[in-house]
């Protein structure tokens, strides 16, 4: 969902941002943990459904956080799609970055491995924070690169840059790494 | 399987939105996104496809944001789509999302200022290419 810049929704991502630092950190649920997408989950959700963690899910890591790891300043930084999609584009000194994040809940590894060899993307296996993963590199002048790997059905990440010279591939590997260290 | 920007150049998404100067600025396997001269400041465009991932969540995310969500089909594969309303320039946003079994595809597309075609009309037909473009 596109990221809109009127003042009803801003304040409503506001009010909810409020409301998530308010209760965000002292919870303690009961139970088993078991991976997102198993047991009987229904396939496609009907609308009905609650969804508390809605616009919650793309603040999986701080702004500032994304922000430092491409080399932005924190305040140049912005985001521009929200959902189980999410991206951001953020001001490099060398140029512009932009940020993908995807977390497909009922996806898998497999199946994006699929996908990226079909796109005839470079694909290399290799083990993040002790998960299995694949880096991906499209045949990108600018050098962008993605990374997936096997948490929560599959969560990836994609560095974009405008120009030639970024390491993209290093700034999605610790984006990576900075996401399944707070996700456990 | 969808080919990256589900297969929309960015001479046919520049044709559809009437928009000059546009950059993909984040061509991946996820989507693309097409934003002026390549910042943020101008209008939005961008192609995502969803794999395993529910149309329902999205959906009802659109239900808490946009002025109207209604059913569509479009090429035979049913979905939703959003329009969203600006204070000052009307009706300025719409996104179209469709499902393909546990996979969904959605449009976005956003002008920032008038004068601009219709949005439902550019996602709808944009949709409508990524459909037929699914190999």
């Amino acid at each position: 969902m596109s990221r809109l810049r009127r003042r009803a929704l801003a304040g409503m991502v506001a009010a909810m941002s409020v409301l998530v630092l308010l209760t965000g950190c002292t919870s303690t649920v009961q139970g088993t943990a078991t991976k997102s997408g198993t047991g009987d989950v229904p396939r496609n959700d009907d609308s009905a459904k609650q969804y508390p963690n809605l616009l919650k899910e793309c603040e999986v890591l701080t702004e500032d956080i994304l922000a430092k790891t491409v080399g932005a300043d924190p305040l140049d930084i912005q985001s521009t799609f929200v959902g189980a999609v999410c991206r951001w584009q953020a001001a490099n000194p060398a140029g512009l970055i932009d940020i993908t994040r995807f977390w497909y809940e009922q996806g898998s590894l497999d199946n994006e491995k699929k996908v990226a060899q079909s796109l005839n993307y470079q694909i290399e296996n290799r083990s993040i924070a002790g998960v299995p993963s694949i880096v991906m590199k499209p045949n990108d002048p600018n050098g962008a690169c993605g990374v997936a790997s096997d948490a929560g059905g599959v969560v990836g990440w994609w560095v974009n840059p405008q120009t030639p010279g970024i390491d993209a591939c290093g700034m999605v590997i610790k984006l990576m790494e900075l996401t399944l260290a707070t996700s456990s | 399987m969808f080919p990256e920007c589900g297969g929309v150049t960015d001479q046919t998404i520049a044709e559809q939105t009437r928009v000059t100067g546009l950059v993909n600025t984040a061509r991946n396997s996820v989507g693309c996104q097409w934003l002026q001269g390549g910042g943020i400041l101008g209008p939005h465009f961008s192609f995502t496809w969803y794999r395993g991932s529910p149309i329902g969540r999205e959906r009802k995310t659109e239900e808490l944001s946009r002025a109207s969500v209604e059913d569509i089909n479009i090429e035979g594969h049913s979905g939703f789509i959003a329009l969203g309303t600006d204070p000052t320039i009307g009706n300025n946003l719409c996104e179209v999302g469709i499902q393909f079994q546990d996979d969904f595809i959605e449009w976005s597309i956003s002008f920032n200022e008038q004068p601009f075609p219709d949005p439902c009309d550019v996602a709808k037909e944009l949709t409508r290419q990524s459909i037929v473009n699914a190999k």
